[in-house]
């Protein structure tokens, strides 16, 4: 799952390496039109339904909270 | 009573005072005491309307807790499926009680400050038809109405989102929409950082004490030294539309941006330092704007609160609503994925500007200035491809400085025309003080008679010119080096007295002041 969230990170925003980075948001790296950029290809790519109460820093910073946030919406 | 006034300081002091002379567990009421005096005394009546609905959001918010907590318990007995579906109609359910809360909120806010531009464009739809026409009825504003709604629907979000418990005691969450250091201006607060510092146990150190007053006398340099005074001169070119030309013209238009962003942020000091003498932190609300590299990047920097509740609570519920998913799911067949995932947000960002619009003023005029930044950042989203191609066909590198520079240019130039349109009477007369830009008129006659009608002095304009590059000057240092002003006095005690001495002197002496020593009213208030 990971490499499928980093490819899609590299659509979203090229040129980034965020395989260590853990302040995704904090750092602002993605700003809120990324966010729904890579929400819309997370949704598409894993089947799940994102809602605007996820869209937090914490499910963002990092390749990590991003895939618990899909595990956790695929539940 | 104006925040910059011998009374605000009176009634800070004798709040401070009691605050912190009684017990931890009753300074939340001393400072909801001081609220509603604040408010009582400066809006009367009109304190009413504002404890109703903070009641509706209170009882609401304590009804979706329990529905929550329904679910919560019955949930574990519940097979997969059964669950699914209870989790739907818990969800549908909370929806109902969420629009109740933002109905009422924004009913208000409609009624008070609305109602006058709704029943106006009535008016000259039915002048079309009859001679028949709705009175336009003029209803007295609540003090900071429009900050106070956007706090309690983000409370009611927030609880409904499940990111803050309900709040079970109903004067602590009173405490939080009426809060006298932010009520009138922001910066909006949201209800989980705020509750937890309301709690947590405080002192008031000498060291919080002087950062604090190091703040509020930063804020006071810039409002009461610099915009004042800038406002005294864009006043005469914004009153006189297409009177002066070119340089005086343009001059007017920068001097207006210098006069709003220090105002703004001066009051935002001011409020922040007096907040952080009762222990509470607020957050920021500007960081440099006018060094952004997009007109995007400027509306993250500035009014950082406002932008960063319209995300929230606007622009990623709209993006992420079923209707914008098919939406989604339609530019699916669009083969570059760039504009597949760019499409979708054009229409909730459409929202987001007219709202960003509307809330800044009843009339259309705001309507136009929501839409005119809607366009820039539409066609910035949908060019970007192109931007980038032109870029490369040209060899410019988009990461070297030049391009930074001609980045933060362009972004400031258009920023001031939509300043322009923000400040000016109407559409109309911005559209002459932005053509007289591009005339040549009488320049040195012109110049000399905006100083005289300004009855600004030679000293006055010396200041104002000072005073901004000082500013700006800090500015760049924070930009290039993450230099903190406040961090850095901290580390050299001589040099922190010797600003702390400077700045009350300079207050004193060099401040613009009205009738009983009190300073214009802030700009944005009036939002």
């Amino acid at each position: 799952m990971k490499e499928t969230i980093l490819d899609i990170l590299a659509m979203v925003k090229p040129g980034v390496d965020f395989t260590a980075e853990t302040a995704i948001i904090d750092k602002g790296i993605l700003e809120s039109f990324d966010i729904i950029r890579l929400v819309s290809l997370l949704s598409d790519e894993f089947d799940v339904e994102f809602t605007a109460a996820e869209l937090v820093p914490e499910n963002f910073n990092s390749v990590d909270a991003m895939e618990r946030i899909i595990r956790e919406l695929e539940d | 009573m104006q925040y910059i006034s011998i009374a605000f300081l009176g009634f800070t002091v004798v709040s401070l005072a009691l605050y912190w002379l009684v017990p931890q567990k009753a300074r939340a009421y001393i400072l909801l005491a001081a609220s509603l005096f604040f408010y009582a005394l400066n809006a009367k009546w009109l304190l009413l309307p504002i404890l109703a609905l903070t009641a509706v959001v209170y009882g609401c918010s304590v009804w979706i807790g329990k529905k929550d907590a329904a679910f919560a318990a019955a949930k574990k007995d519940m097979p997969r499926e059964e669950r699914k579906s209870a989790k739907q109609k818990l969800k549908k359910k909370k929806q109902g009680i969420l629009l109740l809360e933002c109905a009422a909120a924004f009913g208000m806010l409609i009624v008070f400050k609305y109602t006058g531009f709704l029943a106006g464009t009535l008016n000259a739809a039915l002048s079309l038809f009859t001679k028949a026409a709705v009175p336009i009825p003029t209803l007295l504003l609540p003090l900071g109405i429009s900050y106070y709604t956007l706090s309690v629907v983000s409370y009611a979000a927030d609880v409904y989102y499940g990111k803050v418990q309900p709040e079970k005691n109903p004067l602590k969450l009173l405490t939080y929409a009426t809060y006298f250091p932010h009520i009138v201006e922001g910066p909006i607060a949201s209800y989980a950082p705020f509750s937890k510092q309301l709690d947590a146990p405080n002192a008031l150190t000498f060291d919080r004490f002087l950062r604090a007053a190091e703040r509020i006398l930063v804020g006071l340099l810039k409002k009461m030294i610099i915009a004042d005074r800038a406002g005294m001169a864009a006043d005469v070119v914004f009153s006189h539309p297409g009177e002066y030309h070119f340089i005086a013209a343009a001059g007017g238009i920068v001097l207006y941006a210098v006069q709003l962003y220090f105002d703004f942020a001066g009051c935002i000091d001011l409020v922040r330092g007096v907040s952080e003498l009762f222990g509470i932190e607020l957050a920021e609300n500007f960081r440099r704007p006018f060094f952004s590299r997009s007109v995007q990047e400027f509306w993250r920097r500035w009014h950082m609160t406002l932008g960063g509740w319209i995300r929230n609570y606007i622009f990623y519920p709209l993006s992420l609503t079923k209707w914008n998913t098919r939406l989604t799911t339609k530019a699916g067949t669009i083969k570059n994925a760039y504009f597949r995932s760019t499409l979708p947000m054009l229409l909730p960002l459409l929202f987001v500007w007219l709202f960003t619009g509307i809330w800044h003023g009843a009339s259309w005029k705001y309507v136009l200035y929501g839409l005119y930044y809607y366009i820039i950042l539409a066609s910035g989203l949908l060019f970007e491809p192109v931007f980038a191609l032109v870029c490369k066909k040209l060899h410019i590198r988009r990461e070297s400085g030049a391009y930074h520079v001609f980045q933060i240019l362009r972004t400031d130039l258009l920023v001031l025309a939509g300043l322009t349109l923000f400040r000016a009477d109407t559409v109309r007369q911005a559209g002459r003080i932005l053509l007289s830009v591009f005339q040549i008129g009488a320049i040195v006659p012109e110049l000399a008679g905006l100083k005289d009608a300004s009855t600004l002095s030679i000293l006055d304009f010396a200041l104002l010119l000072i005073g901004t590059a000082a500013f700006a000057v800090l500015s760049v240092c924070e930009e290039k080096k993450e230099f903190n002003l406040f961090d850095a006095l901290e580390k050299r005690p001589a040099v922190r007295w010797l600003f702390v001495t400077a700045a009350i002197l300079a207050v004193i002496a060099l401040g613009v002041y009205g009738a009983g020593y009190t300073a214009k009213p802030f700009v944005y208030a009036q939002f």
